[in-house]
């Protein structure tokens, strides 16, 4: 469009400047007399018309503007011709001032044949304009100085000479001094124009290049920071959204739209109104910096949190116009801070339920930290500073001894200790503490001692308690212990006069009716004979029936002395005894070979005497009578029997015949004190054995035995 | 034989009387005499006490002696017995119903020259007791010879 304007322009000054020229020209022409000289002059004026237009042409063609260019350059289009014009050197502007305006003073010399003597000032406004043109002032002012001199002196009558003497010869060259020095003075002025105008452009040229560098700068820092950018226009609710605000979000930056309801819809419900009271503060003054934090929603549903920081902008009045801020997401920070928080608690919690907490200090200093368990175990307020001194503070006597030289050899020797000692807490209590120290090393020298320690009160006093419980325990043990040696003791006097003292009657009752019968038989009846020898009979087993108690209290009280034992050897032996005596039987007898138990030899030795003797006994009325010993078995472990096909008994009486004096035939038919199997019971269950008796009457009985392999006893 | 005397300490009246039949029966006619407990014993064996007035009678050839009796005990009789210069040749016979171990040991190990049950059998008893009183009395040379 200012292409066209400009063409328009420069055709309608052309057609102008044509016009005038030849309207002019001829008019000029008409005053020339000579045909020939008006021929001259013609071509003069033609070629002078084609230089001038030519120029004219070129400046216009030079100006004509630029398609591509910015349309606010628009308004310096007045300005291009001009501005091509260079402005030349000073020496040469003169130079070309000079030479001009004698070369048009040489043309009027040549024309004055035509013109006569008229002195045709008018040309020479024209090496005026041109000079002042090229040079501004000075340049103009030579010309105008050199062209009126000349003109004055060589064209105005009087020729060859400065004075004028008609008034409007002075008057037309009065008035061309007057332009020449008007036109140098107005080009001078345009000139200046000019090179103020460039010296403002390039100003302008660099602040827009500093200030593309500086918005450059600006969004490099925004993305290197991660920080979205937003300029709210409070007057249009126009929001300036940068495309990284749109991005933290998900968006793409045409996504949104710039409008303070896109940032309405994606804020949380419940910040809206907090932040936007916020912003309320700041229009009122009663807040002059923005600085908040709300959640906004992802584009895929979940909320970020974001901090944002914003100024406000005034304008001239004060008014707030503008706020313009920034975006952080500070999502993460915000979920780490809450998971570091709650593990913080956790570790807290779990502190205080263990009752152990955490200390460190520099051994330069001496200055050091430690948990709050650690100031609650010392019933102090908790605190974050401590120093060795307080810590050692709370420890007194051997414990203080105790912990000091643990640090000092910790500093001294990189030795880590642990320790359980007690300390005297501020408020006075009397704590156990297990407190451990591990020295830091830092270039082999010890820099810092760290460690727990831990309120161990709880378990030390269950421990005291529990050492004292068995100090009580064994106290007890030995009090019953000793008790029971004495039970033992009289239990062993007792057995000890009955041997003594219920013997001496018996001998006593036999004995004098022995002597009786002895001494006064023949004053006596056959039947009082009978009634002593009954006395005597009766003494006999009594005599028996004690000797039988006493081997039975015997076998428990005697110590035990273990040893393996040969069991095949001592039946062997018995059998035989008991067969020497007693040779008016005949009893087949079978010992296999090869049985042995562990335990005391003579309480062994008892157990098989009681057996075989019964057997024995209970086979004497027996037709063709054995006795086996030989070896059986107790739920699957191995043990010794001896068996018989004797009187037997009856197989639910088994139970009754380890009893003392329990006994299951009649005295006439096979004597006995009933306390055999008594003490063979009390024999093997003080070993730590066990006996079984099977009977079956008329048919035999079997009586079995076993004895830890160990002879384990009591 | 004669003035071979024999102490018999035994606090149980019907085995002294038992034992003194049974010596009578087997022809012992040596004194006999006898001391009911360890006090008394030790007393006629001293010289002391109610037997002081026998200070110049000669010590017996043997003495029979019981363990279990009052008032002290037949084996710190025998102690006391072992300890004096006067008394320690003189042959002890330890006559008793006990059959433990125990005793048996403690009796030899405190110079006891013999160890003797008393059998519960009468005739036993009597056996034994007569059998005794000779070898003590008749057969044994005591250490001092004869007094």
């Amino acid at each position: 469009m200012n292409r066209d304007r400009f063409i328009i322009k420069a055709v309608s000054g052309y057609l102008m400047f044509g016009l005038c020229w030849i309207f002019l020209s001829d008019s000029l022409l008409s005053a020339v007399s000579s045909p020939e000289v008006m021929a001259e002059l013609s071509m003069v004026k033609g070629v002078l018309f084609i230089l001038i237009t030519g120029l004219l042409m070129y400046f216009a063609l030079k100006g004509i503007p630029d398609v591509e260019k910015n349309n606010r350059r628009s308004g310096d289009e007045a300005w291009q011709g001009f501005r091509r014009i260079e402005r030349a050197p000073l020496w040469a502007a003169h130079g070309f001032a000079v030479a001009v305006s004698f070369g048009m003073l040489l043309l009027r010399m040549k024309i004055a044949v035509s013109f006569g003597e008229r002195p045709m000032l008018i040309l020479f406004m024209m090496p005026i304009i041109l000079s002042s043109a090229l040079g501004g002032l000075g340049p103009g002012l030579t010309a105008t100085f050199v062209s009126t001199a000349g003109i004055d002196f060589f064209g105005i009558p009087p020729l060859r000479s400065f004075k004028i003497h008609a008034a409007h010869d002075f008057f037309q060259w009065f008035i061309l001094v007057v332009s020449g020095i008007m036109a140098s003075y107005l080009c001078e002025l345009l000139h200046r124009a000019r090179r103020l105008a460039d010296e403002r452009r390039i100003l302008q040229e660099q602040a827009q290049a500093r200030l593309r560098q500086s918005e450059e700068r600006f969004n490099l820092a925004m993305m290197g920071a991660n920080d979205g950018l937003w300029d709210w226009n409070m007057d249009t609710d126009e929001v300036y959204l940068s495309p990284r605000w749109a991005a933290m979000l998900g968006y793409d930056d045409h996504e949104l739209a710039h409008h303070l309801d896109t940032w309405k819809k994606v804020v949380h419900p419940d910040d809206m109104q907090r932040t936007l009271a916020l912003v309320n503060d700041i229009v009122k003054g009663k807040r002059d910096r923005f600085d908040a934090e709300f959640r906004l929603r992802h584009k895929g549903g979940t909320y970020l949190d974001i901090l944002s920081r914003a100024f406000p902008v005034r304008d001239e009045n004060g008014r707030i116009v503008r706020m313009v801020g920034t975006h952080v997401d500070v999502t993460e920070r915000r979920r780490a801070e809450k998971v570091l928080k709650e593990r913080e608690a956790m570790l807290d919690k779990t502190s205080r339920m263990a009752r152990v907490g955490g200390w460190g200090f520099d051994v330069a200093t001496g200055h050091g930290t430690w948990t709050d368990e650690v100031a609650r175990i010392h019933d102090l307020e908790p605190s974050v500073e401590t120093d060795v001194r307080t810590g050692l503070s709370f420890f007194h006597g051997e414990h203080l001894d105790a912990i000091q030289a643990a640090v000092r050899d910790a500093i001294e020797n990189a030795t880590p200790y642990d320790l359980e000692l007690q300390l005297v807490s501020a408020k006075g209590r009397v704590k156990w503490v297990r407190t451990a120290g591990y020295p830091v090393t830092e270039n082999g020298k010890v820099v810092r001692v760290e460690g727990i320690i831990q309120d161990i009160s709880d378990r030390k006093q269950a421990q005291l308690e529990l050492q004292a419980l068995n100090m009580d325990l064994e106290r007890r043990v030995e009090q019953r212990t000793h008790e029971l040696s004495a039970a033992n003791e009289e239990l062993e006097s007792f057995a000890y006069a009955v041997s003594h003292d219920l013997r001496a009657p018996l001998r006593a009752m036999s004995g004098f009716s022995q002597a009786l019968v002895e001494d006064y038989g023949d004053r006596l009846d056959g039947e009082a004979r009978v009634y002593l020898d009954q006395i005597v009979t009766g003494s006999r087993r009594m005599g028996e029936l004690i000797d039988g108690l006493l081997a039975l209290s015997r076998s428990t009280r005697s110590m035990l002395t273990l040893d393996r034992v040969d069991l095949s050897d001592v039946s062997t032996r018995i059998l035989e005894n008991l067969a020497r005596d007693d040779k008016n039987r005949n009893v087949n007898w079978d010992v296999e070979p090869g049985l042995a138990a562990t335990g005391d030899a003579a309480m062994l030795d008892a157990v098989m005497a009681n057996l075989l003797g019964n057997a024995w006994k209970y086979t004497s009325r027996t037709e063709d009578p054995w006795i086996r010993v030989h070896s059986g078995f107790i739920e699957g472990k191995m043990a010794v029997c001896v068996s018989d096909n004797g009187a037997g008994f009856e197989e639910n009486h088994s139970k009754k015949l380890f009893q003392p004096f329990q006994r299951l035939h009649r005295q006439d038919e096979f004597p006995g004190i009933g306390i055999g199997l008594a003490t063979v019971r009390r024999i093997v269950v003080r070993h730590g054995g066990e006996i079984r008796a099977r009977g079956w009457v008329d048919q035999g009985a079997s009586f079995c035995f076993r004895l830890p392999e160990d002879g384990c006893n009591e | 034989m004669t003035g071979k005397t024999m102490l018999l300490v035994e606090d149980d009246p019907q085995d002294e009387m038992l034992i003194l039949r049974a010596l009578k029966k087997a022809h012992v006619a040596n004194t006999i005499d006898v001391a009911r407990d360890g006090r008394q014993a030790l007393d006629y064996l001293f010289r002391e006490g109610e037997f002081a007035g026998l200070a110049d009678r000669e010590l017996p050839t043997v003495v029979i002696l019981d363990i279990n009796l009052p008032r002290i005990s037949g084996l710190d009789v025998l102690k006391k017995i072992r300890d004096d210069e006067r008394t320690k040749t003189i042959p002890v016979v330890i006559l008793t119903s006990s059959d433990e171990e125990e005793d048996r040991l403690r009796s030899y190990a405190n110079g006891a020259n013999s160890f003797v049950r008393k059998p519960l059998e009468f005739n036993e008893f009597a056996d034994k007791v007569g059998s005794l009183g000779i070898y003590w009395l008749a057969i044994n040379e005591p250490p001092g010879g004869k007094r």
